[in-house]
């Protein structure tokens, strides 16, 4: 059991950019941390240097208080699941789960009893004697799991661990996962670029883009508030509508118009101006019958029919902000409204939506949350 | 089905052909001298007729042919074997290890890659008799362990190996060495095929060297024991042809056993660029 | 990946004892030869050792030996490498084919590869004898219908180069096969089917699908062959000892024989520094003729969504 901090850590390759920078970050003992981000943010490196395979350039990483920079991997007493497992080929999975106990020289006796207590747990029983290659997929990710767990590590690490799996699969394993790291309580960063793996495992959630750290916080923190543009645009599905924002005045105060509806500022704001206003599609709302929002008439561009609701993009009344690279689905220079599916609308036709104020997100001109 | 049948019959006539000088010399082992190159112009030379094992008899009698053997089972395996392992090391220390010059060692080795050994036999004869070393086993075995092919296999060989492994190797607790034999050896037994089999067909054959090397029966390898056997007088074909049937005979053995290995070995080193 | 200093450690205990022996047995020779080749160094002389610059190679390129001998090796090459290509590049078209015995097959043209040149010469010696009872002579008397005058090939100018390289072609051409046979099987069928679909016949499909996919395996075959032409020795040594009349000497042997029959050591360095020359230019070329054009290949049919790791 273990506390992992990462104080002012940089990476940098040989005339590159650096990959992470300035990361700091505090996993306390027993929490299960998801690193998430989109391809090439530095995740991945971010593990690998608390694994001890990377070294940093700059900064501290600690276990227990500890600097471990120096210390090989060997030393650090981490197990790593990687992306492609990383099985050794020519052992059997016995041999496989043997492995880093027989490398810390435990007794033989001992290796036999926790080979098969970890079988056990993972239900490897009957595949012991197998070669990985007579493995399916989900087998082989298990017994990736149970090298890991084998021998009781200070932290587990693991890298897309489930990303070369089908999507059946991979919500079946992520719910063992969850239960697994519940029931032993070790320490575990887990790196992914899927959002959904990363709500429903993450204690936390740390977003990462270009090796920043963009935001820190519970899954539904990062939803409800997400502290910057990327965040806003990268989380969710389909993703924050993002419009710049022109703010006016009148006798009742600052507001931003977005098409027909007036949307008053929080006064929260104070005197900052933002420069950019956030709208998640479900606050676009349907169900106003009393007209108790600022309402606006917008027409269908298309609709996505998900059988218990749609996804119906509108036109936009503002300039659109292009959002995150991995949300090019949606469709162009529109905003996305999730609605009830209980009345069907086709492409052409105009629907009036009341817009949800308190969930309206404001950002300045760099980018960041306001409010 | 028609065509397919004549063109393996085409192909096992060419192939028969193609083998005639094995035949020949195969089946004039058997022969009387004299008969070996008075019949050599005619379908008698195949025709195995009053067979006899007299020339290998001969051959024993003449000169030391076991010793020949030996020497050359010695030489080449001490190569092959050491070689695996000191160039196997090298390739994995530059391919996966970081340390300062590695760059500079890997175009020292590309360079010497270039270097034919014949442009270098004539020197490095001077500069080993120079230290009085000649005329035994090592200086036909220490001056070829180090290759600069063989590193170089090696090196493209791990390079393309899966990174993860040894990565979850060192995770698991083992160091450089152990994570190198219990991990990377066991998972490259291609490269290390090609490279036995690319440097015994080499050496097995080398005739320069111990013709620079080489003064007495001591330390003489078959090829160059043939060459010699075969001027020694009197001229004998049918003991030339036994010291050469019997000469192949290891290697044949070698190629019988590994035949898909030798194959793929050679092929491997070919298209290797 | 890195583990600092206890990685270098390794390191040094890993590449030491291969950079030794590639630093005593190859480097310093080798500068040893170059080194030799500028002074007057031969053993037994009385004069004293002494730089003489180029004055080794204004010999070496005035040697009438010298220049017959590469003159041979050229002559070797320019026979050779296309006819040893052309057997191999037939064989291998004809033996890639998934029949059962053809791997027999492969093994029976592959065979003399794992012989001994040396033995290999001395069968050929045989082969080649003198008079009418000699393989070759009577062979050749058959397939002209007694019109053939039996010869000494060995000690013929004019037929002792082409014997040599007959022994050789027969001694190597299996090797190509092989080669060039692992290039054919890395073809992608689907270039063939593709070809087949356009309407190309068997001509074209060769011509237009297997020619450029095989192009790299045939320039390595052909650089590789006409570099072994270059460092031909054993055959000559052990068939003709360079004769007659220098018609069979080549590069290496002489130096060997300056070397050792004449202990000119400087002369010997000289020919040895410009045999590397020479297949330092050829390797060079293949560099070359490798880089400028890549086979073509199919292209995203194993590419994986790029989104995988961070």
């Amino acid at each position: 059991m273990a506390q992992v901090d990462f104080k002012n850590v940089s990476k940098r390759f040989a005339d590159v950019n650096a990959v992470v920078h300035d990361f700091s970050l505090c996993v306390p003992d027993g929490e299960l941390l998801v690193l998430l981000g989109p391809s090439g943010c530095g995740k991945s490196t971010t593990l690998r240097l608390l694994a001890g395979l990377e070294q940093p350039t700059d900064g501290e990483i600690l276990l227990d208080g500890q600097v471990v920079n120096d210390w090989s991997p060997q030393r650090r007493n981490v197990a790593m699941v990687f992306q492609n497992y990383a099985l050794y080929p020519h052992m059997s999975v016995r041999q496989n789960l043997a492995f880093p106990l027989r490398m810390r020289r435990q007794p033989r006796v001992e290796i036999a009893a926790k080979v098969d207590e970890t079988a056990r747990l993972l239900e490897l029983g009957a595949l012991l004697e197998r070669k990985p290659a007579q493995l399916s997929g989900g087998q082989r990710q298990r017994v990736a799991m149970g090298r890991a767990l084998v021998r009781d590590p200070a932290v587990f690490l693991m890298d897309e661990p489930l990303s070369n799996l089908d999507a059946k699969l991979r919500v079946q394993l992520r719910g063992e996962i969850a239960r697994l790291q519940q029931r032993l309580g070790t320490t575990t960063l887990y790196v992914t670029h899927d959002q959904t793996e990363a709500m429903t495992l993450g204690h936390r959630v740390a977003v990462m883009q270009a090796g920043v750290l963009q935001q820190l916080g519970s899954p539904q923190e990062l939803y409800d508030r997400p502290s910057n543009l990327f965040v806003a645009g990268f989380l969710g599905s389909p993703p924050m509508n993002l419009f710049e924002a022109k703010v006016q005045r009148d006798a009742q105060g600052a507001f931003v118009s977005f098409g027909t509806a007036r949307v008053p500022l929080p006064t929260a704001l104070g005197a900052d101006a933002p420069a950019y206003l956030g709208l998640r599609p479900e606050a676009l709302r349907h169900d106003d019958p009393e007209g108790v929002l600022p309402d606006v008439t917008l027409t269908v561009l298309s609709v996505e029919p998900l059988g218990y609701e749609q996804i119906v993009y509108l036109t936009a009344p503002l300039a659109p902000v292009a959002s995150a690279p991995e949300t090019e689905a949606e469709v162009k220079n529109s905003v996305a409204a999730r609605l009830p599916a209980d009345y069907p609308l086709s492409a052409g036709e105009s629907i009036t939506l009341g817009i949800d104020v308190d969930k309206v997100r404001y950002f300045d001109r760099n980018g960041e949350a306001l409010g | 089905m028609l065509k397919r049948i004549s063109l393996i019959v085409l192909l096992t006539l060419t192939a028969l052909c193609y083998l005639a000088p094995v035949a020949l010399m195969i089946i004039g082992s058997l022969k009387p001298d004299a008969r070996v190159l008075a019949e050599a112009g005619s379908w008698l030379a195949f025709v195995p007729e009053g067979a006899t094992l007299d020339n290998y008899r001969d051959v024993f009698a003449r000169v030391p042919f076991e010793r020949y053997l030996l020497s050359s089972l010695w030489i080449n395996a001490a190569i092959v074997l050491l070689g695996l392992l000191v160039n196997s090391f090298a390739g994995y220390a530059l391919a996966r290890l970081r340390w300062p010059g590695r760059k500079a060692v890997l175009a020292v080795v590309i360079a010497l890659l270039v270097i034919p050994f014949e442009a270098i036999a004539v020197p490095l004869f001077y500069q080993l008799s120079a230290l009085g070393w000649r005329d035994d086993h090592a200086v036909q075995i220490i001056p070829f362990v180090a290759n600069p092919l063989a590193i170089y296999l090696f090196y493209s060989f791990f390079l393309a190996l899966p990174r993860e492994l040894e990565e979850a190797a060192r995770i698991d607790g083992a160091g450089v060495l152990r994570t190198f034999f219990t991990v990377i050896v066991p998972n490259s037994k291609p490269v290390f095929a090609t490279v036995a089999i690319v440097t015994l067909l080499f050496y097995w054959g080398i005739y320069l060297w111990p013709l620079l090397m080489t003064t007495g029966d001591h330390a003489r390898p078959l090829p160059l024991a043939i060459a010699m056997f075969h001027t020694l007088p009197p001229l004998q074909w049918g003991d030339i042809f036994a010291f050469g049937a019997m000469m192949v005979v290891p290697v044949l053995v070698l190629f019988v056993v590994l035949q898909r290995w030798f194959v793929r070995g050679v092929a491997t080193a070919g298209i290797r660029e | 990946m890195a583990w600092g200093s206890s990685d270098s450690r390794a390191a040094g205990v890993l590449i030491a004892p291969a950079l030794a022996g590639l630093i005593l047995f190859i480097a310093l020779p080798f500068v040893l030869a170059v080194g030799m080749s500028f002074t007057n160094l031969r053993l037994g002389s009385p004069l004293p050792l002494e730089f003489t610059g180029l004055r080794q190679y204004a010999r070496v390129f005035a040697d009438v030996s010298v220049q017959r001998a590469f003159l041979n090796n050229a002559v070797f090459a320019l026979v050779v490498v296309p006819v040893q290509t052309a057997l191999a590049l037939l064989l291998a078209l004809a033996l890639n084919r998934r029949v059962r015995g053809m791997v027999v097959l492969r093994a029976l043209f592959f065979l003399p590869v794992i012989f001994p040149m040396s033995l290999v010469a001395v069968v050929w010696i045989l082969i080649l004898a003198p008079g009418p009872e000699g393989m070759m002579n009577s062979l050749l008397s058959l397939l002209s219908f007694g019109h053939w005058q039996p010869r000494d090939f060995l000690h013929d100018a004019m037929w002792a180069l082409p014997a040599i390289m007959l022994t050789s072609i027969w001694q190597g051409v299996g090797f190509q096969m092989v080669v060039l046979l692992a290039g054919l099987q890395a073809i992608p069928a689907q270039l063939y089917e593709a070809a087949a679909v356009d309407g190309a016949a068997r001509w074209r499909q060769f011509r237009h699908v297997t020619l450029p996919q095989l192009r790299n395996p045939l320039i390595f075959v052909v650089v590789v062959t006409t570099i072994l032409s270059f460092r031909v020795f054993d055959q000559v040594r052990i068939m003709t000892r360079g004769g007659p009349n220098d018609a069979t000497t080549t590069a290496i042997f002489e130096t060997v024989r300056s070397a050792f029959d004449r202990a000119q050591l400087a002369k010997a360095a000289a020919i040895a520094v410009v045999f590397f020359v020479v297949v330092l230019l050829l390797t060079l070329m293949q560099k070359r003729l490798l880089r400028q054009q890549p086979a073509p290949g199919i292209s995203g049919t194993t590419e994986r969504p790029s989104d995988a790791t961070c």
